[in-house]
């Protein structure tokens, strides 16, 4: 079966992107040791657990009326730390139109704003193509399919000159597509509490996956701002607006699927973090 | 004088400490000061030290021992403004209880812990025993839950001290209380009334968890950050090009100009013995009379600018230290250290005590009155500082370069006399592959010092002992080669120099005199002023994003060996601060001459502020055998690993010369 195929490729990816780099920096770890006149006087290499839920958010506004969702959390010291991404999507108007990415990866800081991301994504979307699976009589409609799949990815995780925070992450799917996304996000402070965070975020991609309806060359490109009141620092809601554009073929197979080209939304959410 | 009117027992708030009048024959300033006339004592090789800066107590001396001191460590309920907290109390009291000693004499001094954790106490600036220095895994192994430990040791020293916790964040919770020790000798000025005026800072937060957001956001407690207001502010003042230009420069290196505190008063209280603003802790005195006002700054991360408008302040003492008097309307007061100066009111009307956090985000604040209850006007903050390029080390019209991006930067090409420097560690992030960069840097051994080790530690920290400046003199600026200390350092200075004759950032300015450590010259010039044998170089380095904060790039706990030092030798330390906040740093077991261009007039520190950008050099003899610690005063600094420790050898036994060189 190819689903049992992937998952064990995708299982079988994971477990090599983790366990790689956390083997290579084990024996410069292990050197590190204290010496007899250090104890535990120190608080300078505790582990700490960091969870960000950047974005819960709602959108009235899209046809979907969806609902969105993207954490950010890592547990780990000042060098090393093991990050855990999520990020989905979940129609509230009919079912199967949800997808959802999850990233787990290790990553290291190797200039002081920058750490080099390695590990695995788990992805999945919705089935676009009609031929994918048979539609039996009777049976739900194509769209319910999903595409399960499991990537590679590596990335930086840093904050670039000028304070803008970006991810890039270049992913090689278990099929060999290879794909890159890149997120950036400014944070602008109207006072103290009330800051506006532009966000842009594009995807592109080298070869075409028609079932998950992406296109060679750059798929998409997101502009977003959201304005949040930091009632305390981890605890800010917002209200923001978002506009998605597509393009070339991924714009031409949405169409066929009776999405359009280019989709604003307004959205309302939270942004905790602990 | 009345010698019950020092039980070690007083303690501080609203009551004067003791109302001794001294009255000297001479009363002149000037006086020989007591133990520096004396001889060296047993377990000093001749030849060894030159001059024992400190008494030693022979066997042959017995000390006047006085009564024990008890301290009880434990929580206590803790009240401040209203608002209920558990502290962590020496005695029942933050801070505690007044120490008050002799010199010369011996003190006992026991301490249980009824804490469910490990406690313990070191003694801020006093020159103990290894063993009595009370810094746990450095020292002694700290003391137990339910145990007592007597700490025993002579005072070979007098002056304003205070002592405080060295484990996990007791200290912030408030176990910490003042220390002074009353000179053999009679002082070289007077007073008629004295009180100490310790300065702290509190929060109903958990330390830990302050610790763990700041941590995740560094600027979590900043509530001064620059907005699209403070922008169009500064292009109205500055015009739009330059402030372009400005946020370009700050946002090219990631740094940000306001950074001056990471904790601040949006969760701070800031007190005075104890007392929020509020509570208005007032001392008084007569028209007329002569007050000593002995300052100690027992804040966990907050330094403090200290005035009392209307009145001049005469500083007598720095570190317990005599040094010669000076007049001054304002002082910045860092972290750990102890500034004595003297008012004399005349007026029968309330002066306020009033010190402002150094980030201006609140104030401690009491009153001196002619009576109780009385109070004077409380001075509007001032707005919060900036920091300007030349706290990144900017030389002047050298704008535009920043430190991150500049590792190719032609050094020739200034006009500047510069001194290149060796200094950058070659220490990759994680402190794990010492060694790998490092071939580079050589060894160099002088031929006319023979065996004596010169270049990298393990650890990053550079010795020198050949070409050594003259003793006592400002060092030069040196332009800072690459950073090279891994990425837990976010950039480094163009340039670093001394900084010592500026007030620092947001002082200077406001029309009244401004205390800077030019001003400060040891009352009795040092008779045998000795040149350094070698110099030990440290960077102070941090990356603000990750709240990483270290020396030499690598924290304590990746730092592989303690740094050597020789029983007796003279060294020079030169402190290099690589980032944007200012350091106050403290070390253990010795105190240093900081080398402001007096000469034999530098005066005693036990600790000193460090600039940005800012190289300090400081000279010392260390007799005292043992591991000592030296490390960031401010606690959240040192907790994360601006911390290293000195090792003294025994007398006689000289350490490796080469110990934790870079092979």
């Amino acid at each position: 079966m190819t689903a049992c195929t992937r998952v064990t490729q995708w299982a079988r990816v994971t477990l090599a992107t983790l366990l790689l780099p956390l083997l290579s920096v084990a024996p410069a770890h292990a050197q590190a040791s204290l010496a007899p006149h250090m104890s535990e006087m120190l608080m300078d290499r505790v582990i700490r657990t960091f969870i960000l839920a950047e974005r819960l958010e709602f959108q009235p506004s899209s046809n979907e009326r969806a609902v969105n969702v993207e954490i950010l959390s890592w547990i780990g010291g000042d060098y090393r730390r093991l990050y855990v991404r999520a990020q989905g999507e979940q129609s509230t108007v009919g079912p199967g139109k949800g997808e959802l990415q999850a990233d787990v990866l290790f990553g290291r800081l190797i200039t002081p704003f920058w750490s080099a991301v390695a590990g695995a994504r788990l992805d999945s979307r919705p089935h676009m193509g009609r031929t994918a699976l048979p539609a039996a009589a009777g049976s739900l409609p194509p769209r319910v399919s999903r595409l399960t799949r499991g990537l590679l990815a590596v990335g930086l995780v840093g904050l670039a000159p000028g304070w803008f925070e970006l991810e890039p992450t270049l992913l090689v799917s278990d099929a060999g597509h290879v794909s890159l996304e890149v997120e950036s996000s400014f944070d602008l402070l109207l006072t103290q509490r009330l800051i506006v965070q532009p966000r842009i975020e594009l995807n592109a991609a080298v070869q075409a996956v028609p079932d998950i309806g992406v296109g060679s060359g750059l798929n998409d490109i997101e502009f977003g701002a959201r304005m949040r009141y930091e009632i305390r620092r981890k605890f800010a809601p917002y209200v923001g607006v978002s506009w998605l554009r597509r393009t070339g073929s991924t714009a031409a197979m949405a169409h066929t699927m009776g999405e359009s080209k280019s989709v604003g939304t307004i959205t309302a959410g939270v942004r905790l973090w602990r | 004088m009345d010698d019950s009117e020092r039980t070690p027992h007083e303690s501080i708030p609203s009551t004067p400490v003791s109302r001794r009048r001294f009255l000297h024959a001479t009363g002149a300033l000037g006086v020989v000061v007591g133990w520096e006339r004396l001889a060296p004592s047993s377990g000093l090789h001749a030849g060894d030290v030159a001059t024992p800066l400190f008494r030693q107590l022979t066997a042959a001396e017995t000390p006047a021992v006085r009564a024990p001191v008890d301290l009880l460590i434990k929580t206590s309920p803790f009240e401040i403004a209203g608002r209920r907290a558990v502290a962590t109390t020496i005695n029942g009291t933050v801070p505690g209880p007044l120490l008050r000693f002799r010199e010369g004499e011996r003190a006992t001094i026991r301490v249980t812990n009824q804490l469910t954790e490990d406690t313990s106490i070191h003694w801020h600036g006093l020159l103990v025993p290894n063993a009595m220095d009370g810094v746990p895994g450095v020292n002694f192994p700290g003391i137990p839950p339910g145990q007592t430990f007597t700490y025993d040791f002579p005072l070979r020293q007098y002056g304003t001290y205070w002592y405080h916790s060295h484990s996990g964040m007791q200290e912030q919770l408030g176990h910490y209380g003042p220390l002074i020790i009353d000179p053999a000798e009679p002082e070289p000025f007077q007073y008629d009334r004295e009180y100490v005026v310790m300065l702290s800072d509190w929060s109903f937060e958990n330390p830990y968890k302050i610790l763990d957001n700041i941590k995740k956001q560094s600027a979590y407690y900043n509530f001064q950050r620059r907005t699209v207001g403070d922008f169009f502010k500064d292009v109205d003042r500055a015009g739009l090009r330059a402030t372009i230009a400005d946020r370009l420069e700050w946002g090219k290196m990631r740094m940000s100009p306001i950074d001056i505190a990471d904790v601040t008063g949006s969760t701070y209280t800031f007190l005075m013995n104890g007392l929020p603003p509020a509570a208005n802790w007032t001392g008084l005195f007569r028209p007329g009379e002569r007050v000593r006002l002995r300052f100690i700054n027992a804040g966990g991360g907050t330094y403090f600018d200290v005035r009392i408008p209307g009145l001049e302040m005469t500083v007598v003492q720095v570190s317990g230290q005599h040094v010669q008097p000076v007049a001054t309307d304002e002082f910045r007061i860092e972290i750990a250290q102890t500034f004595d100066v003297i008012v004399q009111p005349t007026e029968d009307r309330a002066y306020t005590l009033f010190a402002e956090a150094m980030d201006r985000s609140g104030h401690a604040r009491g009153t001196l009155a002619p009576r109780a209850g009385m109070s004077a006007e409380i001075p509007k903050r001032r707005p919060r500082p900036t920091l300007t390029m030349m706290d990144m080390g900017m030389a002047m019209g050298m704008g535009g370069h920043g430190g991150m991006d500049m590792p190719g930067m032609d050094m020739s090409s200034t006009s500047k006399p510069v001194v290149p420097d060796s200094s950058t560690s070659g220490q990759p992030a994680g402190g794990a592959h010492a060694g790998h960069n490092m071939a580079a840097m050589p060894g160099t051994h002088s031929p006319e010092k023979a065996g004596v080790f010169e270049g990298q530690l393990r650890d990053g920290t550079i010795i020198r002992a050949t070409n050594l400046r003259a003793p006592g003199t400002i060092p030069e600026p040196v332009m800072h080669g690459a950073n090279k200390h891994g990425s837990a350092n976010a950039m480094t200075p163009m340039e670093t120099k001394s900084r010592l004759s500026e007030p620092g950032a947001g002082l200077g300015e406001d029309g009244w005199r401004v205390l800077v450590w030019t001003d400060i010259k040891r009352l009795t010039p040092s008779q045998d002023f000795q040149s350094p044998a070698r110099e030990i170089e440290l960077h102070l380095t941090g990356n603000m994003e990750r709240y990483m904060w270290s020396i030499n790039g690598i924290k304590y706990s990746d730092a592989p060996d303690p740094i050597p030092l020789n029983h007796g030798e003279r060294i020079r330390l030169t402190i290099v601060n690589d980032t944007m906040m200012a350091h106050p740093m403290h070390l253990h077991g010795v105190f240093m001459e900081l080398e402001n261009g007096h000469g034999p007039e530098c005066p005693y520190v036990h600790t000193i502020n460090v600039k940005p950008a800012e190289r300090v050099s400081l000279l010392a003899t260390p007799v005292d055998p043992g591991p000592w610690a030296f490390h960031c005063h401010v606690l959240f600094h040192m907790d994360v690993g601006m911390f290293r420790v000195f090792q003294v050898s025994e007398p006689g036994g000289t350490l490796t010369t080469g110990a934790g060189a870079a092979s």
